[in-house]
């Protein structure tokens, strides 16, 4: 009896022990709705300088709400003195704005999908921004600010955001769409880059699109190009710099045709997490590359905003970089090749642009936009002009 | 857990006011039953007493020992049936068919894991899709329950009334307690784990058992020895370092229990509760670990209590009755307090079972044992191999009157989970959810502009080319990122929901965007949406001209907003019928969720159906 007594208890100290282990080590919640933390993303804050006009594409508005965030366009021409607002009309872009600029002077703005909208829309200005064509993509654009190129035929080139980013060719604004290229294609075919993904497009004088890409791994910097202009692009070869043995993953975040060729900014994250920035500029068919100095950026430190400069022997380009509330730009110019800081822009700066004579920074209060001027080789930035832009705030909810 | 949630106070007066129709409705067809039974009952005991009274006709006074039921099952049948009649009393309260998905059933499951969610978010999306169906059902359904337990108190029916207990109550656990949060952390018997309907639960299984299984004392054993091993764990749970009991407060911020009791608080209710609570989270900030420690001492010493039996069974009981109405007034805040109480949360049935298992446990008194009729109601459920005249004819009236109860009480059941289960197969929604947003489609009567566009082939179509067709037309922007894909969805739905009768119909949008309005764009949105597949789907548009004249003729404001802002427009939908004339103009706004572009869709079919068949 003594020993059936004991046996329960055993019983039922094993069954209270059993109980309690697994009531408290409960499984994790799930969250309601996951995002995808996998895809690369790149800032598309970004600004582009000719000799004849600049243009910023920055966010505005309630910029922790994606539905109340909205994307502007600003331009300003070399004979003006005052940035405009040039945002093309009649569509939402909460979701992002790219902007592709051709040798003769049109823009082409390319809008992210947002919410329920898949396909990303196009506007085409041969105006300067102050009147627009419209057209569309068939599917979503890359988030990269160079997935799309203009050439000065009309022909566009896009770069989609499926399959880890596909090459995609039209005539025009109002024809339709053709995939030449994805980027798994691409990945069979390129030497010495290990492809992820096209990140970048632009075209060569002779019109042959040039693409930057993001490499897992490899001795050269992504960038390539096709031996034919379209429809029949031909082969694709490897034209990147060499960039001294295997750095780690390296990312294109900015590839741009400019009268002397091309430039490009890129990112390299090394086998320690370490990541830099590298600035190249690009010249002749088979491009002789010019590199920077790589600046490594500080441990917490992200890009917040790129800017490639007007053309010449002083072409520039700037990062903005961001840790919290506190903001950074780098600049490198080609002559140097050396990165310098530049003083510290002001509070909530969210973009910057290289001018011939200056570097502009633009701060973002919700529809409020001030624009912060920093002559060359001055240390002091000044307040050159503010805008109130007539947002929208609910109209995407 | 529910009764924890606080209101939101965004009843709908639409959806209320259908929601007590649905009531009355359903009252009514309730009592018409109950008045044909009593009537039927009537008829019966007088054609009974004819027999009885009948020349030559004897009744059969013999009787046979039985024992009368014992004392513990009647306990928990009685205890609970008012409970579940209280609970279905409570969900009588006007904000269950809006509120309790979002205060009662999503709040229970949002720290479970995503299986439990998913579990709990069909109940949640069936009951805000069929908002009044589903609340009047639950109010039938427990006050069915409740009213048969406490009919029945022997044989088959009361066996059916326990098993009808287990059935809801494992509903309401899985689909509205989450499964009472054992899954989730931060578990604690005194906030309700592991889910107050559990024990109603149990206690069904218990008045569902033969009656052979109340026989002795082994049950109360099994009960006991149960329930003790349950306090245990809890115990356990509680004194389990980490989980945040031991500490009023952690680096000044509330430690667990308090935040637990001061958001209980907060909730409305009357200034003596809510001081209650907030006095006894002031006491635990400042005295968190004897507390705790007083909470585990007293649960592991009920625990053993319960375990051991024998003399320490009565004082565990009394302890425990103590600590349970303590913890119910104090931390549970009577259950029903704060917004969408469902319950009076744990404690109380707890208890009650905690009794029940006593009394399982104890001797049952000697006099007990009494005399019945053989015709008594507790016979009859034995007498299956009794000649079914005879059976009849020997009823006494007290039986029948039972029986005749015990069919009223399970018909309410029967009435109030038909409508539940019918939404639960449903996959549309109640057109009453978006009238409620959007207001009743308003009756029209005039000839519909005319309009010469095209489609979105490039072929030229104009109102009159639909004349036969009864016209669903709207005004959507083929790059719109809210509103119109959703609205082109809907329609689509609308169509489905028609079947054959849609071949009649024609689905009709006229692009609304001066820039986006090219036929490539508006292909581009039909292969996004899906609707390239859709015979009876039209996207028109045209010359910008011609589309402002047809914007302006159906009062469409349409322009383009500055800065990256989409293009205005105004969501309407209009029915125009097989002869060109408007019959219905709906704003087309479709709301918020997806219940709500469901019951969108739900009223578009309707009220073309109806414009087609007028």
């Amino acid at each position: 009896m003594r020993g059936r007594t004991l046996l329960t208890s055993f019983l039922v100290a094993g069954l209270v022990v059993v109980l309690v282990v697994v009531l408290e080590r409960p499984s994790t919640p799930q969250p309601s709705s996951g995002q995808s933390t996998s895809s690369m993303t790149l800032p598309l804050t970004s600004a582009s300088s000719s000799t004849s006009e600049s243009s910023v594409v920055l966010a505005m508005g309630h910029l922790d709400d994606p539905t109340n965030t909205f994307w502007e366009l600003f331009v300003r021409s070399a004979s003006d003195s005052s940035w405009r607002l040039r945002t093309p009309p009649g569509v939402a872009d909460n979701g992002g704005l790219i902007l592709a600029t051709s040798a003769v002077g049109s823009f082409t703005a390319g809008i992210l999908p947002s919410l329920h909208l898949t396909f990303s829309p196009l506007a085409q200005s041969m105006s300067g921004g102050q009147a627009w064509s419209p057209g569309h993509f068939p599917t979503g654009l890359a988030v990269a600010p160079n997935a799309l190129a203009s050439a000065s035929s009309g022909a566009l080139f896009a770069v989609g955001s499926n399959d880890g980013g596909s090459l995609y060719a039209s005539e025009g604004i109002a024809s339709s769409w053709k995939r030449v290229i994805t980027s798994r294609s691409l990945a069979s075919s390129v030497k010495g880059c290990t492809v992820r993904s096209i990140t970048a497009v632009t075209l060569s004088s002779s019109g042959k699109p040039i693409l930057g890409l993001s490499c897992s791994s490899g001795a050269r910097l992504g960038v390539v190009t096709a031996s034919q202009a379209p429809p029949a692009t031909g082969s694709w070869r490897t034209i990147g710099p060499s960039l001294g043995g295997d750095p780690g993953v390296t990312s294109v975040l900015r590839l741009e045709a400019t009268a002397d060729g091309i430039t490009g900014l890129a990112t390299i994250t090394s086998k320690t997490h370490t990541e830099s920035l590298v600035a190249v500029w690009g010249q002749g068919a088979a491009p002789l590359w010019e590199q920077s100095q790589r600046r490594a950026l500080p441990a917490g430190w992200a890009i917040a905003s790129t800017s490639v400069g007007p053309s010449g022997q002083d072409q520039q380009v700037a990062a903005l970089l961001r840790s919290g509330a506190k903001r950074q730009i780098v600049e490198v110019d080609r002559g140097s090749k050396a990165w310098s800081e530049l003083p510290s822009p002001p509070a909530n700066t969210e973009a910057i642009t290289t001018l011939a004579s200056e570097i502009d920074a633009f701060v973002v209060s919700g529809s409020r936009l001030s624009i912060w001027t920093l002559p060359k080789g001055a240390s002091t930035w000044h307040k050159a002009e503010g805008v109130v832009v007539p947002l929208q705030y609910g109209s995407s909810s | 857990m529910p009764g924890m949630g606080s209101s939101s106070g965004t009843n709908s007066s639409p959806i209320v006011a259908a929601f007590h129709s649905a009531l009355l409705r359903q009252g009514a067809l309730i009592f018409v039953l109950l008045v044909v039974l009593f009537v039927a009952w009537n008829v019966f005991c007088s054609w009974q007493y004819r027999h009885v009274s009948a020349p030559g006709t004897t009744t059969d006074p013999s009787s046979t020992p039985l024992r009368s039921e014992p004392q513990a099952r009647r306990f928990l049948r009685i205890s609970f049936g008012l409970l579940w009649l209280f609970d279905g009393l409570l969900q009588l309260q006007s904000n269950m068919p809006l509120d309790l998905p979002g205060n009662v059933l999503r709040p229970s499951a949002s720290t479970s894991p995503g299986w439990v969610q998913s579990l709990v978010n069909f109940a949640a999306d069936t009951w805000t899709r069929h908002p009044t169906a589903a609340a009047a059902s639950a109010v039938w359904i427990q006050l069915g329950i409740g009213a048969l337990l406490l009919v029945a108190p022997r044989g088959r029916w009361s066996r059916f009334a326990g098993a009808s207990s287990v059935a809801w109550g494992m509903v309401v656990w899985i689909f509205g307690e989450a499964f009472g949060g054992i899954f989730a952390p931060g578990l604690t018997i005194l906030f309700g784990a592991p889910g107050a309907v559990l024990f109603y639960v149990i206690a069904g299984v218990l008045v569902a058992l033969p009656e052979r299984a109340w026989d002795g004392r082994k049950l109360g054993e099994i009960v006991t020895g149960s329930l003790g091993i349950f306090f245990l764990v809890m115990a356990a749970l509680q004194a389990w370092p980490g989980r945040g009991f031991w500490h009023g407060s952690v680096h000044n911020q509330p430690g667990t229990l308090v935040g637990m009791v001061r958001d209980m608080a907060s909730a409305s209710q009357p200034h003596a509760l809510s001081s209650t609570a907030s006095w006894f989270a002031s006491l635990d900030q400042a005295h968190g670990w004897i507390v705790n420690f007083v909470v585990v001492v007293l649960l592991a010493g009920v625990g053993l209590a319960l375990i051991v039996g024998g003399r320490f069974l009565r004082p565990g009981v009394y302890v425990f009755a103590g600590f349970a109405l303590c913890v119910w007034v104090v931390v549970q805040d009577l259950g029903v307090w704060g917004g969408t109480g469902t319950d009076p949360n744990s404690m109380v049935p707890l208890l009650l079972l905690v009794i029940g298992g006593y009394l399982a446990w104890r001797p049952e008194p000697v006099d007990a044992e009494t005399t019945l009729p053989q015709t008594s109601f507790d016979a009859e459920s034995r007498s299956d191999g009794v000649e079914a005249g005879g059976r009849w004819r020997q009823m006494s009236p007290r039986y029948s009157g039972r029986l005749a109860a015990t069919i009223g009480a399970a018909t309410v059941i029967l009435i109030g989970a038909a409508p539940m289960v019918e939404a639960s197969t449903s996959s549309s929604a109640d057109p009453l959810l978006i009238e409620s947003v959007n207001g009743p489609p308003a009756l029209a009567n005039g000839v519909a502009p005319a309009f010469h566009l095209i489609d979105q082939r490039g072929h030229p179509v104009s109102l009159a080319d639909l004349r036969g067709y009864t016209v669903a037309l709207t005004f959507l922007d083929p790059v719109c990122t809210t509103d119109c894909p959703v609205i082109a969805q809907q329609m689509r739905e609308a169509n489905q929901m028609l079947g054959s009768a849609g071949s009649k119909v024609r689905f009709v949008s006229i692009v609304a965007n001066p820039t986006y309005n090219a036929v490539s764009t508006v292909a581009a949105f039909n292969r996004q949406e899906g609707l390239n597949t859709m015979s009876n789907w039209l996207f028109l548009t045209g010359p910008l001209p011609s589309l402002r004249q047809v914007w302006r003729a159906y009062g469409e404001e349409v322009q383009n907003a500055p800065a990256g802002g989409m293009a205005v427009h105004a969501d309407i939908v209009y029915v125009i019928d097989a002869k060109g004339v408007t019959r219905r103009a709906m704003t087309a706004d479709p709301g918020d969720g997806s219940a709500d572009h469901q019951s969108f869709a739900s009223l578009l079919a309707q009220e073309i159906s109806q414009v087609t068949s007028s």
